[in-house]
């Protein structure tokens, strides 16, 4: 039996945001399919991105609910510990919120090439903003960074036809949200121990 | 203020039983587990696991419920405001231990002190 109790509070405190396999390998594999899309030519790169996120959300309603009743018949259910927040902290969430509000709607899409750079903007955010806390995810930061340079610095655009820099970018953001999910999933694998049968007397 | 045995002696074995503490260390991570999240994160067996709740639970340290879910019976365990607060109690006193023992020097015994090789004259 392990005995490593510092790895055993760090299963229980993530065990819940752990389980996110579904969002990320689903958006990544989706990502990796449109890259074949907008790569071959075909008329589906002409979907929009509210496309996208209507059959994300179709997809992911479906994975997500096998994947937790999976994660629960496997490893188990925990109840998070709520969040403590300073009332300071939780002042500073709302303005950053209500600022990636006006950003979104008013200012970036005037920027952008285009509404995917939009969409893995926020997703990079989102992805390094949640890791502000003493158990961050090296993986989930290094995937965040990739995808804010993606649709900050569009190097891709420069360097090569509109056709494959769309391509190239689904490509790199499709593996990287793939890489988000499975990393989730085996940080959350190896924190608990291999089941082992063991007598402890006491 | 007490020794080092004597701090030691003072832990309390009920929450210092390696297994037990593993099971409140998980349970004072969170709000609450259930038994499969307990078994395989301590990795005790089924009967093991079940001997040891029930003492934490005579003890007042944690409460079990059961009840059913997609018709399958699940026990779900959480720690009582006791429970916490002992775990916590705990482990300020291994940190305690800690420094103490980092602190204190080693004391020859007088068999020890006997057994000094005192050089030869020449």
């Amino acid at each position: 039996m392990t005995r490593d109790l510092g790895r055993l509070q760090f299963a229980a405190r993530n065990y819940t945001r752990l389980q996110k396999l579904p969002w990320a390998v689903v958006g990544g594999v989706m990502a990796l399919v449109g890259s074949i899309q907008w790569l071959s030519g075909a008329a589906a790169r002409n979907l929009t991105l509210s496309c996208f996120i209507f059959a994300y959300s179709l997809v992911y309603g479906v994975v997500s609910k096998r994947t937790a009743r999976f994660y629960a018949e496997r490893y188990g259910t925990v109840s998070a510990a709520p969040v403590q927040i300073s009332e300071f902290a939780g002042l500073l969430r709302t303005i950053g919120i209500m600022v990636l509000g006006v950003l979104l709607i008013f200012i970036i899409p005037a920027y952008f090439p285009s509404q995917v750079d939009t969409l893995w903007l926020v997703v990079g955010a989102c992805l390094i903003g949640a890791e502000f806390r003493r158990d961050f995810l090296v993986h989930r930061i290094t995937a965040g960074l990739v995808l804010l340079g993606l649709s900050i610095a569009p190097v891709l655009h420069w360097a090569s036809s509109e056709q494959l820099a769309h391509g190239l970018e689904l490509i790199v953001s499709g593996v990287a949200l793939v890489i988000v999910g499975l990393g989730d999933h085996w940080v959350l694998v190896h924190s608990l121990p291999s089941i082992e049968a063991e007598e402890s007397h006491g | 203020m007490a020794n080092l045995p004597q701090q030691i002696n003072e832990l309390d074995r009920l929450v210092h039983e390696p297994a037990r503490l593993a099971i409140l260390t998980v349970l004072s991570s969170c709000q609450g587990a259930d038994f499969v999240f307990l078994q395989r994160a301590t990795g005790l067996t089924n009967g093991n696991l079940s001997a040891h709740l029930s003492k934490l639970e005579d003890a007042s340290l944690i409460k079990i419920k059961k009840r059913f879910l997609d018709k399958k019976p699940q026990t779900l365990v959480s720690l009582t405001e006791t429970g916490r607060s002992q775990i916590t109690l705990h482990w300020f006193r291994l940190e305690e231990l800690r420094n103490a023992a980092a602190h204190s020097k080693p004391q020859k015994s007088s068999y020890e002190k006997r057994l000094v090789i005192e050089p030869a004259k020449s």
